[in-house]
């Protein structure tokens, strides 16, 4: 380390003057023509994708997700027992359709055409979404099926009244926005949500006798069966989102 | 850069709406004139590959754009005939929605959002919200979002709908300038829109192309067919149903200035005049 | 330029990425950040200011060259002396050439170092010049420019071992010249 500093010292004697101010300037006007030929890199890792389009997703949606999820909360606090989970059993429908209203957007409002023409086109657009609104839902399916399994103790109910009808309602919406895509997607799923809601409250009036019959296999069955259809609903609609026909009603 | 149609075919049930269309652009202004139904917007949306032809292929430098995929769309602007916009966008947020799908980073965007806004005038309003704005205002803003990436293909359908003349005037040399570097394929209805700025003219009717060269070739199909006279106002109501009539001018002592387009003399006091890119379209698309 | 002022503290890995991203922006602070540096480590390779402008220059369009294709920006710093390295052995190699082919054979400009310079600095660079080329490299990187053995091996892709043979070589004949003049204790 003596030695060390002892060079460090010698050498320190030669030092290098600086480059000429001119010719710096200039070799900096050079470089920056070159960097603007260089090729851009667009390609977006998926957090960065999720995190964009969550960006894009009106507040509103936002805002309502987390009221039906509220109101879940609240109405198993306060009634508690059989009411608790017949209004659970109802939200869980009108939870699931804000993600399809925002779905069905880009068509609605025209912007199907502009999208499909960028890199990340309305297939991948529809993807994002999905896996946003599918991380949401199921934080938010986790949070109802315990406070069903809390009021009930009854995991069949849970079952039957919060995983099957999460399934069943995202394939239905999924399967409305595909076959009618030009139709103002809130008037679908509000249609569509209250329907199934009403379906949910009816069911859970009379759901021991309507159930009595299955037992765990035949629950298993229900369940995996409403599983693959919602599978097939995504993988559908995400393969549509490729396809022009549907959405092209004014020819040129 | 090359970029090749060849034989493109777009059918729909029995309907044909592109037939057999083959032709090559470069670096450019291409100008496509054809009246409605003659199959330019699917023909554009072919090329953006927002639709697949129904047979043959779209080829850039040889090859397949179906097969690039993104890296195609990379290399693509679009302005749609007409396109929308979610109901609480600003254009700065349309912008910055567009340039995200395109792939820009969050400070390229924000960057080239800014710039592209003062090009075409709207930086001074990019908080309103959309739905306050014009037609023209809107079709400012559709101009801005094709060049978020850099274009090297820009596909512009009916770009100049909407404008006032002096902001076509402006859009006009904003394309030429552009177009040194890229391909630039515009349809139109007004002539005037690519009348000087185009490298070529193509004429599309009924799905194809039934004549594609520069302005003057294109002028060279109506050369001797294009008469002016002047006649009394009676005879030109008569005259505008019965020929193929262009322009029509009032002038004094109640008479009628006429362009008519037609192979022979429409009147004794006809003369012959040089035609112009409006008689072109008049004579296929009215004739 | 977009507000590029908050970009100083930003890391050579984060500024890559921007670049690559089409913030073109980043380049130039990126470019500032090691400008001054490359040229003083090619001053003291070749010995004169005009090859070591050209020397510089020649970097740095290989670095963008290279940009595109880079992606361990960790390590941005040694990938640029390395290039600048390679710019600079290029150097001498069309140097020897000129030489060779007119006849006259200097010792890398020594002639042009001698004009001008105090004359203890003048007496340093003498010793430099006694050491090999490869001696000198490793002592140029470790006492103007700060790299550890460790990363020096990695950037010259040569062994440890064989770097501080190099060194301590180096450091050897350096003291031998230094022997005599009080520089510290």
């Amino acid at each position: 380390m003596r030695n060390g500093k002892a060079v460090r010292f010698f050498l320190a004697e030669n030092r290098a003057p600086a480059p000429d101010a001119g010719k710096k300037r200039a070799d900096m006007d050079l470089f920056r023509e070159q960097v603007l030929h260089l090729p851009v890199c667009r390609k977006k890792k998926i957090p960065v994708r999720m995190w964009e389009t969550a960006a894009f997703i009106h507040p509103v949606s936002w805002v309502l997700q987390m009221l039906f999820l509220l109101c879940g909360i609240y109405w198993a606090k306060w009634y508690g027992g059989k009411t608790a989970v017949t209004g659970i059993a109802a939200i869980v429908p009108l939870f699931t359709a804000v993600g399809g209203y925002e779905l069905s957007k880009a068509v609605f409002y025209q912007m199907w055409e502009l999208e499909k023409s960028c890199r990340y086109d309305t297939r991948s657009v529809a993807e994002m979404k999905l896996l946003l609104f599918g991380m949401c839902d199921l934080a938010a399916l986790t949070v109802f099926s315990l406070l069903v399994y809390g009021e009930s103790g009854d995991f069949l109910q849970v079952c039957f009244l919060v995983l099957m009808p999460f399934n069943v309602s995202s394939g239905v919406y999924l399967f409305l926005l595909e076959q009618f895509p030009a139709r103002n997607g809130n008037v679908l799923l509000i249609g569509a949500g209250g329907m199934m809601s009403a379906v949910q409250i009816l069911f859970r009036q009379d759901w021991e006798r309507l159930t009595a019959a299955l037992e765990t296999a035949g629950t298993g069955l229900v369940l995996a069966a409403s599983l693959l259809f919602l599978a097939g609903m995504i993988v559908r609609y995400c393969r549509e989102r490729e396809r022009e026909d549907r959405i092209l009603w004014n020819l040129d | 850069m090359e970029l090749r149609l060849d034989r493109v075919t777009k059918k729909y049930g029995n309907k044909l709406a592109v037939d057999r269309l083959s032709t090559v652009m470069g670096h450019g202004v291409y100008g496509l004139l054809g009246a409605n139904g003659a199959g330019k917007t699917t023909l554009m949306r072919m090329v953006c590959d927002i639709q697949t032809p129904t047979e043959g292929a779209i080829l850039l430098n040889g090859v397949p754009v179906r097969d690039m995929g993104e890296e195609y769309r990379d290399l693509l602007g679009y302005l749609p005939q007409n396109f929308g916009y979610y109901p609480d966008f600003t254009p700065w947020r349309f912008m910055l929605y567009i340039a995200a799908l395109k792939g820009l980073s969050k400070g390229a965007a924000k960057e080239k959002s800014m710039e592209l806004l003062k090009e075409v005038g709207l930086a001074e309003v990019r908080n309103k919200k959309i739905k306050t704005f014009s037609g023209g205002m809107k079709q400012r803003l559709g101009i801005a979002q094709a060049m978020l990436n850099d274009p090297e293909i820009l596909i512009l359908d009916e770009p100049t709908a909407g404008l006032d003349p002096k902001e076509r005037v402006r859009f006009r040399n904003l394309i030429s300038s552009m177009a040194q570097e890229r391909l630039v394929l515009l349809s139109t209805h007004i002539v005037s829109d690519v009348e000087y700025i185009a490298k070529k003219i193509l004429v599309m009717k009924a799905g194809q192309i039934i004549h594609e060269g520069s302005t003057r070739e294109i002028l060279r199909a109506v050369e001797g067919k294009v008469w002016e006279c002047v006649v009394p106002a009676k005879q030109a109501d008569a005259m505008a149903q019965q020929f193929n009539v262009g322009n029509l001018k009032y002038v004094e002592d109640g008479k009628v200035l006429l362009r008519v387009i037609r192979e022979g003399k429409p009147a004794e006091s006809a003369v012959q005049v040089e035609p112009v890119l409006e008689d072109v379209y008049l004579y296929y698309f009215e004739g | 330029m977009v507000g590029t002022s908050g970009w100083a503290g930003l890391s050579d890995k984060r500024l890559v990425e921007k670049i690559k991203q089409g913030e073109r922006d980043a380049w130039e602070v990126l470019a500032r950040r090691y400008y001054d540096e490359i040229f003083r480590y090619c001053w003291y390779r070749t010995g004169n200011e005009t090859a070591a402008a050209d020397c510089t220059q020649d970097t740095f369009l290989h670095v963008i060259q290279g940009l595109a294709g880079y992606v361990d920006a960790d390590k941005f710093r040694a990938w640029v002396f390395r290039i600048a390295s390679n710019a600079c052995v290029d150097y001498f190699r069309k140097e020897k050439e000129v030489c060779a082919e007119e006849g006259v054979w200097t010792v890398q400009g020594t002639e042009d170092r001698a004009l001008g310079r105090a004359e203890d600095a003048c007496y340093v660079e003498k010793a430099l010049l006694a050491l090999t080329d490869a001696q000198r490299e490793v002592v140029i990187l470790k006492y103007y420019h700060g790299f550890k053995i460790r990363e020096i091996a990695q950037l010259l892709g040569i062994s440890l071992p064989a770097a501080k043979a190099r060194l301590k070589h180096g450091m050897d004949r350096l003291k031998a010249a230094a022997g005599g003049e009080t520089y510290g204790t």
